[in-house]
């Protein structure tokens, strides 16, 4: 403040263009009159007789006037912004202008001085932000950008606001200054510039505040909220009112009505889903209770496998495994008994479909076989080495990536890969007719799968 | 200080076998644990917010890292591992530290699991995001003020809060007295904040030790009276890596 009046009172009252020095001299003033700031002031940079007589008589050029006037004890810094308020700013605002940068003020205190000044004069207030937008301090730029842009929409300046706007982009380079702007943006309605900003879509920083901020836009954002390095199911409330008409499966976050979903309803969605619905139902699971969990994943892999039958890319190809791994047992062997029958229909399209479609028969068989290396059964279907052999085969239709054997955990690799003959075979998991016949051809993928011991 | 502990599942033998191997080509071959611990803490430590030591460290704040990879039987390398970080009084922030071989959107998994431009950049992503709630229950300080103006004056220099030269706010702050509390920012050498009350602002005569805040982030509803507890709503990187 005390700057302010100082170079202000330098550069009116001692300027050429200030009043005429012959004005009688200025009354004397009383030590404790005025704030303190203005009493600092005075003692520095006694006020001088002209400035005194400008501020009484009214006269005399409007920027020195107005910094006299703003001489005057009480309030000096607001009557600065209201005597600036009154001069005729959209006549001749570059005059003004011109005149104003003269002053040796620091943008700081002109952004101060506008504030006050939007109350009265909100044009002038716009035109004297011309003057702290030149500062490199960022912190004070994105004040005054916003002030320009708000000020711009009241007035309905059009060529201002459009300059504001570009302007305001140039300014989000920064963290907390685009997370900022995001939030104030939001507030003022300005949903294109949100939109401009949070354009990268990809960046953690910015993908709650810019989803928030534009929910009409929210498919937009689906692909960043899941690509969050934190998703959970603390998050699922959140999501579920910002998303749930494009994410239906989030129905599965209100417990009371939990939908059962059968691997035989798993690809009976009409609507194309969101590729990136896999993902967030997927990582929504993760700390979810038990029903929610298993409902989410269910939305996950009836999600990936309607992408795949529909020839489009799923990114979890393994959700379709983790479902089937949160069934009850009881409910696994029905499931799998289904899935697995020759006439089951979607088995058949995965197992004769694209690579991605083996790779969730991959995912599946590998689950079973890790889940029941260690259940003794009754079932021919809860033999790992047999699961195993079927994921090799599945795997064998993928591009190579890396050996089936890194796929293997240790205990399943030390349980199955000891099986030598179809005798060991059919030791080892429930006696039926055929099961030597039945392992035959198993056994030399079972080897292939185990590789060199 | 912050202690920084990591645990694996008892479980996940495998994985822990696996970055042990993995961690002994390098320089002091430390354990898993102390290799996890580490690069947690040369993340974190880039706020300049909190010191941080590896171990359990003396009886103050502590951290708790914990990698596990599931519940049942699957465990990774058919299972994806998770890294839940706990501190004490807040809820825990889980994330998928590595996916399941095979996992169909590469990278799954680093080949080499002690690669620390892996962990490098997932920290650095957790701390872009910020979850609601990271840090929250760490009390920064207890000497805040406000003043009538909206400042916010500290006895500790505001490099204690993260920020560094420029006048950027490096991170978002809570100020609480009692049961009110407002949002705000600490900077330095950007006075333009003290015009908040202009031409009413006579200051105040706090110790002249007291830092000052330069930035708000919007308008005090209230003013908060008497000293009051900092706490961290988020932080920034200034840069990325």
């Amino acid at each position: 403040m005390s700057r302010l009046l100082l170079l202000l009172g330098v550069v009116a009252c001692g300027h050429p263009g200030g009043v005429a020095p012959q004005s009688p001299p200025a009354p004397p003033r009383e030590a404790n009159e005025t704030a303190p700031l203005a009493a600092t002031m005075q003692v520095q940079f006694p006020v001088g007789p002209e400035c005194h007589a400008s501020a009484t008589s009214d006269t005399g050029p409007p920027i020195a006037h107005a910094v006299c006037v703003a001489m005057q004890p009480g309030g000096p810094a607001e009557a600065v912004a209201l005597r600036l308020a009154t001069l005729d700013w959209q006549r001749s605002s570059s005059e003004l202008l011109g005149a104003l940068r003269e002053v040796r003020v620091s943008s700081e205190d002109w952004y101060a001085v506008a504030r006050v000044m939007e109350a009265h004069n909100p044009r002038a207030a716009l035109a004297l932000l011309d003057l702290p937008a030149t500062t490199s301090d960022r912190g004070l730029l994105v004040e005054v950008r916003l002030s320009q842009l708000r000020l711009a929409r009241q007035v309905e300046d059009a060529e201002r606001l459009r300059r504001s706007r570009a302007l305001m982009l140039e300014l989000a380079t920064d963290g907390a200054i685009r997370l900022r702007l995001v939030n104030e943006l939001a507030a003022l309605d300005e949903r294109p510039l949100v939109a401009a900003i949070c354009k990268s879509g990809a960046d953690p920083e910015l993908t709650w505040a810019c989803a928030e901020a534009d929910p009409k836009r929210l498919p937009d954002y689906l692909h960043a909220l899941g690509a969050l390095p934190v998703l959970t199911y603390a998050d699922a409330d959140r999501l579920r009112k910002l998303a749930g008409p494009w994410l239906p499966g989030l129905r599965c976050v209100d417990g009371s009505q939990l939908p059962p979903v059968g691997v035989s309803s798993l690809v009976a969605m009409q609507a194309p889903p969101a590729v990136d619905a896999v993902v967030i139902y997927h990582r929504l699971h993760d700390g979810a209770p038990d029903a929610q969990a298993q409902c989410l994943l269910g939305e996950s892999a009836a999600a990936c496998l309607t992408l795949v039958a529909q020839g489009n890319t799923c990114p979890m190809l393994f959700a379709l495994a983790d479902y089937i791994a949160t069934l009850r047992a009881s409910d696994r062997d029905s499931v799998l008994a289904n899935l697995f029958s020759q006439k089951n229909e979607l088995y058949v399209r995965l197992r004769n479909g694209s690579p991605d479609a083996a790779a969730v028969l991959l995912h599946l068989h590998l689950m079973l076989a890790e889940v029941l290396v260690d259940t003794p059964d009754t079932l021919k279907l809860r033999m790992p080495h047999y699961h195993t052999t079927q994921a090799y085969g599945f795997w064998s239709k993928q591009p190579r990536t890396e050996d089936f054997q890194v796929l293997l955990s240790p205990h399943l690799r030390d349980t199955v890969c000891k099986i030598d003959t179809c005798q060991q075979w059919c030791a080892t998991g429930p006696s039926y007719r055929g099961c030597v016949q039945t392992c035959t051809p198993f056994l030399p993928d079972l080897k292939r799968a185990c590789g060199p011991t | 200080m912050i202690a920084v502990t990591a645990t694996f599942d008892p479980q996940d033998r495998d994985l822990r076998d696996k970055l042990a191997a993995d961690a002994a080509t390098l320089p002091g071959r430390p354990t898993p644990e102390s290799f996890i611990a580490q690069q947690f803490i040369d993340a974190f430590a880039r706020l300049g917010l909190f010191r941080f030591e590896p171990g359990p460290g003396s009886g103050g704040t502590q951290l708790a890292l914990h990698l596990s990879s599931g519940a049942g039987p699957r465990r990774w390398p058919n299972a994806d591992v998770t890294l839940e970080i706990s501190l004490a009084g807040e809820p825990p922030i889980s994330m998928v530290l590595f996916r399941r071989a095979h996992c169909g959107a590469a990278p799954c998994s680093p080949t080499d699991l002690a690669d620390p431009t892996w962990y490098a950049q997932l920290f650095e992503h957790v701390i872009r995001q910020w979850p609601r709630g990271m840090f929250k229950h760490i009390v920064l300080t207890t000497t805040a003020h406000q003043e009538p103006g909206g400042q916010v004056r500290t006895v500790e220099s505001v490099t204690e809060f993260g920020q560094r030269g420029d006048n950027t706010p490096s991170a978002l702050f809570e100020l609480m007295v009692g049961d009110d509390q407002i949002p705000i920012a600490l900077c330095r050498d950007a006075p333009h904040q003290r015009w908040r009350g202009l031409g009413r602002y006579q200051g105040r005569s706090l110790p002249p030790e007291y830092e000052p805040s330069c930035w708000i982030d919007g308008k005090p509803a209230v003013v908060l009276n008497g000293n009051g507890t900092l706490t961290l709503v988020r932080a920034f990187l200034r840069t990325p890596l």
